[in-house]
């Protein structure tokens, strides 16, 4: 690979601090200079940015199924897969088979392998081989590992290879049969609900385990006010944890479902005002690390059912930068904070070298007009999925097809 | 206001609905059960039209009441049974919509298990809808015949105290009794065990009781709901003698409210699970059987209200 000349560009890297004009040089896939008097090869293929932001490639620590059109879209380089039914990724040729699907995309699919056989929640998988396959945490995807004792296991027998465990955050004996949250709304509209504390709860059990076993956790969305205390108090107490969220939860309440828009139906499910706004302080505080999209694209007929038949999920990728921008705008934190929820705190998570704009690290970059408008629509999304909530919303913030660089 | 028309196209839940819209509905539901007494009931009002029934849940009385009053006003009715025919294989409650609409009917009556489905249905047919139940939703028809029977007892629904007894979170009738009785100024009560009365139900305007004493006291109208079997033993209630013994309605119980309480149930009855059986017979104080008359009355006006400016249109040519 030839030497490719970013130049004219706005470096924004919160990694490195770097946050001002200048050029990048990237050679065999991995960044050989940033500055302003980079000399390149002759032969370098040479990139103006018109002065635009040139950052790292978003990371996205939560998709659920593997779509890289949608990612580019987005600014995404990398993005975790969950295990879910239909792809457990609970075994090494599984997981293997997710890397080698990445030759030739456009963006990068990580497998997050799963901690239970079949996502059954009673038999550990090989988390051992699976890492070796370069697998950077496990967990069973939006199914919650219930057992205790199992999850205890789980996290005791990965704190031996500092392995990150992801856990769902709901009790299921609480959310079983139920697409909403408690509330005055759920109630008039009578939707099966469950009480929010069904987060809480769960939270509160791993953190002790984690405590018990000094294991990493990762809790990939929170989207309560109650869950954030208890997290605030955990990483007080220097516990190992860490969270995220995603966009629906700091730019939606419950009041989306309107009269039964099953196109915001999620899981957890859309929380109170008071929620949302306590999810919004908690990206400003530092309490939750990272945001992430949660994309799941899912049909028509899978949406288009009675509320409490259809699928839970959103498409996100796309719009993932777009609506965290928005938290700049509103003052909740700094850009360059935020493109550190996005860039080097899930790479630093995640235990990834990409993430930064350091010299050596891989070239996995992407070029940001965070002012560019436009509008989510049918029409606008690459995805061959459509299923957000924010139809119709007009937003800023685009990115081009960013670059993948070289991780071996 | 004597000439105030029916403002939506729809029937799909009281909530939201204006109150002159609902006592223009009760109002045509008078005169329908002044009608149904003589011996010729049948009128031809809506000749030539088509009422699809599509029962999604086993209903006998419901489906029974809205089909009779189809026929006494003149439509041509056709019943399905859901859960007997070939539609629920594999098809999507969408496309059923669709299949229907092809049907060309002029107003579609739908019960359904699931909160909201009414609500997709009618967002993707041309007719009138005109919701039959949806899961814990709404059961708007019900709503207006409860209280037009409380307008025959008691010559009124404002300022009255209605206790609305048993298990209210899995109840649409006792939804859209609540925001019917609300909106038409009632005082509503709700009397319940806690598992079975969250309290964001007072978010709605009602008050919470979780005995039958403080929520019966000096009520005017005392409505008992069914339970359904799978909520007791063990799931919401520890055994169904518990629940009559501190939930059922029995003399004792009866005694907090006025002596001239009219007790009301939607039916079916779970005779001696929620309501003794000697109260359920007493014809003085049981405005029960009078439900199910006013229910027929209720649905005519309904079917007579909606289709109005389509039989308008009709007749300019």
């Amino acid at each position: 690979m030839a030497d490719r000349l970013y130049q004219n560009a706005h470096l924004l890297c919160p990694a490195t601090g770097l946050d001002g004009p200048g050029s990048l040089l990237a050679r065999d896939g991995k960044i050989a200079a940033t500055g302003d008097d980079i000399i390149a090869a002759s032969d370098a293929e040479t990139i103006d940015c018109h002065g635009k932001i040139l950052c790292p490639g978003l990371i996205d620590m939560q998709v659920f199924a593997a779509d890289p059109e949608a990612a580019a879209k987005g600014g995404v380089t990398t993005a975790l897969l969950h295990p879910r039914r239909g792809a457990e990724l609970d075994s090494p040729s599984k997981v293997r088979a997710i890397f080698a699907g990445n030759r030739g995309q456009t963006a990068r699919t990580i497998p997050m392998g799963a901690a239970t056989r079949d996502l059954a929640g009673h038999e550990m998988t090989e988390i051992g081989l699976m890492g070796e396959a370069g697998v950077p945490a496990f967990g069973d995807g939006r199914k919650t590992i219930a057992d205790t004792a199992v999850f205890m296991r789980i996290l005791t027998y990965a704190s031996s290879f500092n392995t990150l465990i992801l856990n769902a955050a709901e009790e299921p004996r609480l959310t079983e049969g139920t697409c909403a949250t408690m509330t005055d709304l759920s109630v008039r509209l009578g939707l099966p609900a469950a009480p929010t504390f069904a987060e809480a709860m769960m939270i509160q059990r791993d953190l002790r385990l984690i405590e018990a076993t000094g294991a990493r956790l990762h809790i990939p969305i929170i989207s309560c006010a109650e869950s954030v205390a208890l997290i605030a108090d955990a990483k007080a107490r220097g516990l190992t944890v860490t969270c995220g969220t995603t966009p629906a939860y700091f730019a939606l309440n419950e009041i989306a479902i309107g009269e039964y828009a099953t196109f915001a139906k999620l899981r957890p499910p859309l929380r109170t005002e008071d929620d949302r706004m306590a999810i919004t302080k908690a990206i400003g505080d530092g309490v939750i690390d990272i945001i992430c999209s949660g994309h799941h694209p899912l049909t028509e007929e899978e949406k288009r059912l009675p509320y409490d038949q259809a699928e839970a999920g959103m498409v996100g990728l796309e719009t993932l930068l777009a609506l965290s921008l928005n938290l700049v705008r509103d003052g909740v934190l700094s850009q360059s904070a935020l493109l550190a929820m996005l860039t080097q705190k899930p790479a630093d998570i995640l235990q990834l070298s990409t993430g930064r704009l350091s010299i050596g690290a891989p070239a996995d970059l992407a070029l940001l007009d965070v002012n560019a408008p436009w509008k989510v629509s049918k029409e606008s999304l690459v995805s061959a999925a459509k299923n957000t909530p924010f139809d119709g919303l007009p937003v800023q913030g685009t990115a081009t097809q960013p670059w993948l660089g070289r991780w071996a | 206001m004597d000439d105030w028309r029916y403002s939506q196209k729809h029937l799909l839940g009281i909530e939201g609905m204006h109150a002159l819209d609902i006592n223009l509905l009760l109002d045509e539901a008078e005169v329908y059960a002044e009608h149904n007494r003589q011996t010729q009931k049948r009128k031809a009002i809506l000749k030539g039209l088509t009422q699809i029934n599509m029962f999604f849940e086993n209903s006998t009385r419901t489906l029974m009441s809205f089909d009779l009053a189809g026929k006494r006003l003149g439509a041509d009715t056709i019943s399905l049974p859901v859960s007997s025919s070939s539609i629920k294989k594999g098809e999507t409650l969408l496309d059923t919509a669709l299949t229907l609409n092809a049907m060309r009917p002029d107003v579609i009556v739908i019960r359904h298990g699931s909160s909201g489905a009414v609500k997709l249905i009618a967002d993707n047919v041309d007719c009138a809808v005109i919701n039959a139940g949806d899961g814990r939703h709404e059961h708007p028809t019900q709503a207006l015949l409860d209280a037009l029977t409380i307008r025959h007892r008691k010559g009124k629904i404002e300022g009255l105290i209605v206790a609305i007894c048993g298990d209210i979170l899995h109840s649409r009738v006792a939804r859209s009794n609540i925001h019917l009785l609300l909106t038409l100024g009632a005082i509503v009560r709700l009397v319940g065990p806690p598992t079975l009365l969250p309290p964001h139900f007072a978010d709605l305007g009602a008050s919470i009781h979780h005995d039958m004493e403080s929520g019966l006291k000096d009520a005017d109208i005392v409505m008992m709901l069914r339970l359904q079997q799978e909520r007791m033993d063990g799931a919401f209630l520890p055994s169904t003698r518990e629940y009559f013994r501190t939930f059922g309605l029995t003399d004792d119980k009866l005694a907090h409210a006025k002596p001239d309480a009219v007790i009301m149930h939607p039916g079916p009855m779970n005779r001696g699970v929620e309501i003794d059986t000697h109260i359920a017979d007493d014809l003085k104080r049981s405005g029960i059987a009078e439900q199910v008359e006013m229910g027929v009355a209720v649905r005519m006006a309904c079917l007579d209200v909606l289709t109005r400016d389509l039989r308008a249109e009709a007749a300019d040519g």
